[in-house]
């Protein structure tokens, strides 16, 4: 007769048959977590407070181990004016690029070390810079790039491998339904005196603004089309092997739909047709340019809205999620701008600090990356007003097979309008989840492998609200940028590294505007910028004091820890 | 020892019970594994509070079916422990052998409450109160439970077991 607990106590594995565990890693990670936790419960008692907290806490060690036997409680308010917080480093100063200064240069690793820094935009309605240069692995020298072949245009850059790619885009301000054709150039960083190499123009018309993706060896441009009545998804091109070949819309002509893509595939979920709101699926194959139906997406009909909804594309598959079943959400929305971050949420409107603007919901189609996910500009105060119920549910789309999976969120929150947005973090695949209120934090993400992670956001020295916070694999927050301007402050936007437990300012020695941050081996590295002074007349017509200014030279930082 | 050497000591020891506890509850032993690192990670979140507790491992094994509760954590687990398989590996191979993996499978089969009971009062070495307070029901029902629970294993899995209650009350008998 045997006991039942004999029976599975034989299923035990020994410790042999094991893998391998870094208890040394768990335990620290253990800790973060426990630290972000507290750090994560004073940020949201500020908020429910609408005081000033600075939490004291120390990194990690084991006393850590060893708290008083109370429940974790969170630490008493100090006002942030009487502590002086922790230096984040020592900012050293780069040799100067070989350009002239701007605002929001391009800023990539290369992968091999070598930094390329291109474009950037000049106050006021100035064509962008199209130039760009190269900085060595070692941090000493330059390299000189040839300026883009579009020198009175909007120009964005993205690099693919070692090739530098550079296309049109259209100005902000621009007539909401002007007609553009998207230019695109590329050069071989390994090869830059041969010059930019510039595409023939996509055979594709009347699009309004059209979305390009740029893969390794593969452009696809698409978007809508202004006809008689309204817009829809007209088609688009792909550009492969040294040729365009153009493509169709969907069977069914369709606006506001989920759109996807990648190398192989663009996807077309759900949207309007006349004045219903549909779930159909559309598949195209691009290397025929034939269209195919899929199922219904599974979680139901809906649209898609720029700033709340999302189709993000990971290892050829597409994430659906958010959106909504009712074709009135597309009256205007209002937009909540608050002139102080550090006040408590701007309520509806009859609060009169606050600064309301009405939009268009119709936002511009957003260029992607290589794997689908949105560079988006949604301003993350964008609050709608419409009486519309969201679309709940989410789905993975399998492009190839055209089979979807239904997927269960992590969030137990209830899906509200705008919970599931394009990704406001830099890192690739990154979609924010949850909801979409002012203070409020969005602790779940889709992450690069299709995972859902809950990120352990730190007390920032700025409002979430207004932070691009970058990840690393494991989810954990390594770099903070302030991504509102509206202060009166010498610098344009702040930014803030890890430290212990928490997050500290790393502020630059110069006061400059529009420098672009990025995160390279771990190390912050800072370039461009416009002196602040100088960028503050940059709506006067008469010249501005400080104008020379905008002809020194591109600087670099390099944060030392 | 230092709390975290005595931490990490822990965790090292919880880990073989851990798995075969989630490989259990799953039926999939890769699935447990993934699992298992989620429940340390816990662990060692919350260790300034298990520390100073008496059940630690009672606490743990309660940690471990509450996550595996979780669908989604599930579902992540399952698709880490399938790129690790590879495409080619049989979804049900179980590196323990099929002994192991048919118990897996009969157990990971049952119903929740059953199994959840099951595996916490005979695998997790909970006590009754303990599992009861786990599962939200009287002492009572977890002894209902687990006795279902076994009986459904015996038709299952073929094998004459009881429950260690009816084993001293035969032991006795013989006596």
């Amino acid at each position: 007769m045997l006991d039942v607990r004999d029976l599975l106590d034989s299923t035990t594995p020994g410790p042999i048959d094991l893998p391998e565990v870094d208890y040394d890693a768990l335990v620290r990670r253990g800790a973060r977590r426990r630290v972000g936790k507290r750090i994560g419960a004073a940020t949201l008692a500020l908020a429910v407070l609408g005081g000033t907290l600075l939490l004291l806490d120390d990194a990690f060690g084991d006393a850590d181990l060893e708290i008083a036997d109370q429940p974790e409680s969170l630490p008493p308010i100090v006002d942030e004016r009487d502590v002086e917080p922790p230096p984040a480093g020592d900012w050293k100063m780069l040799p100067p690029a070989p350009l002239d200064t701007r605002e929001d240069p391009f800023v990539q690793s290369l992968g091999d070390g070598r930094i390329v820094v291109a474009g950037g935009s000049l106050p006021g309605s100035s064509p962008s810079r199209t130039d760009g240069a190269v900085l060595s692995a070692d941090r000493t020298s330059w390299t000189e790039l040839p300026a883009a072949p579009f020198p009175d245009s909007l120009v964005e850059f993205t690099v693919r491998g070692q090739i530098l790619w550079a296309r049109t885009a259209p100005r902000p301000g621009a007539p909401a339904f002007a007609e553009f054709s998207a230019r695109l150039a590329r050069l071989d960083l390994d090869a830059p005196t041969k010059g930019w190499d510039e595409l023939p123009v996509a055979p594709v018309d009347h699009f309004l603004e059209p979305t390009v993706t740029v893969f390794d060896d593969t452009v696809i441009v698409f978007g809508p089309m202004i006809d008689d009545t309204e817009l829809s998804l007209a088609g688009g091109a792909v550009w492969r092997d040294g040729t365009w070949t153009a493509f169709d819309g969907p069977p069914t002509p369709v606006s506001e739909a989920f759109v996807g893509v990648d190398r192989d595939h663009l996807a077309v979920v759900g949207g309007q047709v006349d004045e219903e709101v549909i779930a159909d699926t559309a598949i195209l194959d691009l290397a025929t340019a034939t269209w195919r139906t899929a199922g219904p997406m599974p979680a139901g009909p809906r649209i898609h809205t720029d700033s709340a909804a999302s189709a993000i594309v990971v290892d050829g598959r597409m994430f659906v999620a958010g959106g909504f079943a009712d074709p009135r959400v597309t009256t205007p929305m209002e937009e909540y701008v608050w002139p102080d971050p550090t006040l408590s949420p701007c309520p509806p409107p009859s609060k009169p600090d606050c600064a309301t603007t009405v939009h268009s919901s119709h936002s511009p189609p957003h260029e992607t990356t290589a794997s689908g996910a949105a560079d988006s500009n949604a301003s993350s105060s964008l609050i709608d007003r419409s009486p519309s119920e969201p679309s709940p549910g989410a789905a993975w789309l399998d492009l190839a097979k055209g089979a979807w999976e239904e997927v269960e969120l992590p969030t137990d929150d209830a899906i509200v309008p705008h919970a599931v947005r394009p990704d406001s973090l830099t890192a690739p695949n990154r979609l924010d989840l949850g909801p979409n209120r002012p203070k409020t934090i969005s602790p779940w993400q889709l992450d690069a492998t299709g995972e859902f992670i809950q990120v352990r956001l730190p007390g920032l020295p700025f409002p979430r609200l207004f932070a691009r916070i970058e990840l690393n694999a494991d989810g954990e927050p390594v770099l903070a940028v302030e991504t509102e301007a509206n202060r009166p402050r010498p610098h344009d936007r702040r930014v803030a590294v890890p430290d212990g437990g928490g997050f500290v300012e790393a502020t630059l020695p110069e006061p400059l505007a529009g420098v672009t941050y990025i995160l390279i081996d771990g190390q912050l590295h800072a370039f461009g910028g416009i002196p602040y002074p100088a960028r503050r007349d940059e709506e006067s017509s008469a010249v501005p004091e400080g104008e020379d200014d905008l002809e020194q030279p591109l600087l670099a930082w390099v944060l030392q820890r | 020892m230092g709390s975290r050497d005595e931490l990490t000591a822990f965790c090292a020891e919880q880990l073989p019970r851990l798995v075969g506890l989630l490989a259990l509850h799953t039926g999939d032993r890769l699935v447990a594994e993934d699992l298992a690192h989620d429940v340390l990670l816990t662990v060692c979140e919350k260790w300034p509070h298990i520390q100073r507790m008496e059940r630690r491992e009672a606490y743990v094994r309660r940690i471990a079916v509450n996550l595996a509760a979780s669908r989604w954590r599930r579902r992540s687990a399952a698709r880490r422990a399938a790129a690790r398989r590879g495409p080619d590996a049989q979804v049900h191979s179980d590196p323990d052998g099929a002994d192991a993996a048919a118990v897996r499978q009969a157990v990971a089969g049952l119903p929740r409450r059953q199994r959840t009971a099951l595996v916490l009062r005979y695998y997790g070495g909970l006590s009754v109160a303990e599992t009861a307070e786990e599962l939200g029901c009287p002492a009572g029902t977890v002894t209902s439970l687990t006795s279902r629970a076994v009986t459904a294993l015996r038709g299952e899995l073929g094998v004459d077991m009881v429950e260690p209650s009816e084993l001293q009350i035969r032991e006795a008998d013989r006596a």
